[in-house]
């Protein structure tokens, strides 16, 4: 579920900050510009590991802040395909369920990866799954145990409708068509 | 930016939460309150709720040590850990074929 990943970026201190010790200094900016932030096919990243070097302090002509090439490990979510994890169901449309882990919430379940057979009741806007004909619905804010079937990092979109969803940078499909996967009430 | 090595090492869920913790995640000490950001709260408050937050580092190592003589692949092992199978079917789903 997480991940180390190694980074080497320059890093900009700005002069309020030149009373700190460096280390602090560097770990204000690093926060700043990427923590919560998703890296494209590394993950959301979650935050900061530790400061591997420091290198240079240069000052540029006309700016008044001092530039450092720093190299920092971060800490990232980035599930593998196949795992396990246990989710809070959220809401349900006919396209499937969304799921949310509380930090990330771009999860779906598409129709075709529920339990079989299951059914969308349009009455309780809940999806079913009739399990030797017994009703199991899945209701909202129940916790949903699921496996990953594939992340994707869709890339920035240049025009965006008015009434689109907004713009999710890692979006995660997962599964719960197998055994001990779905609600987890269901198998305890 | 520029990565430099994509996938340094896995951390387990405890890793993580024990990172956190050490940040002041967890809101009792008031002396480093204000100096984790509302995401880093929001990952502890999920991780808080997982077996991991009540795991000890003493218990995953003798844990892991129990686990060595069944040759769980490195991910499987991290599942067991993260997961905290409590019967059959749970153990089922990471663990593909069970001897």
């Amino acid at each position: 579920m997480f991940n180390l990943v190694t980074i080497e970026d320059t890093i900009r201190i700005p002069p309020h900050n030149l009373s700190l010790p460096l280390v602090e200094a560097i770990k204000l900016q690093i926060q700043s510009l990427f923590f919560d932030k998703v890296i494209k096919d590394q993950g959301l990243v979650i935050t900061l590991y530790d400061i591997c070097s420091v290198e240079g302090g240069f000052v540029f002509p006309g700016d008044g802040a001092p530039t450092y090439k720093v190299e920092f490990r971060l800490v990232m979510f980035k599930p593998f395909i196949g795992e396990v994890l246990v989710g809070k169901l959220k809401k349900c449309d006919k396209s499937g369920l969304y799921l949310s882990l509380g930090f990330f919430e771009d999860i779906h379940v598409p129709e075709h990866l529920l339990q079989q057979p299951s059914r969308f009741d349009e009455e309780e806007n809940l999806w079913v799954w009739s399990y030797n004909e017994n009703d199991m619905f899945m209701d909202l804010e129940e916790e949903v145990r699921f496996r990953v079937e594939h992340v994707k990092y869709p890339p920035i979109p240049v025009e965006q409708d008015n009434n689109a969803k907004p713009f999710a940078p890692m979006e995660m499909t997962a599964l719960i068509n197998a055994d001990g996967l779905g609600l987890v009430s269901w198998w305890s | 930016m520029k990565v430099k090595q994509a996938n340094s090492k896995l951390l387990c869920n405890f890793e993580v939460i024990d990172l956190l913790r050490s940040r002041g995640a967890n809101q009792e000490d008031l002396s480093s309150f204000g100096s984790v950001t509302p995401s880093e709260s929001k990952v502890y408050e999920y991780l808080s709720r997982t077996p991991a937050g009540t795991q000890t580092r003493d218990t995953l190592q003798s844990f892991l040590q129990k686990l060595d003589k069944y040759k769980l692949t490195k991910a499987e092992c991290l599942q067991a850990v993260n997961l905290r199978p409590l019967s059959a079917v749970e153990v089922h789903l990471f663990w593909m074929c069970i001897p």
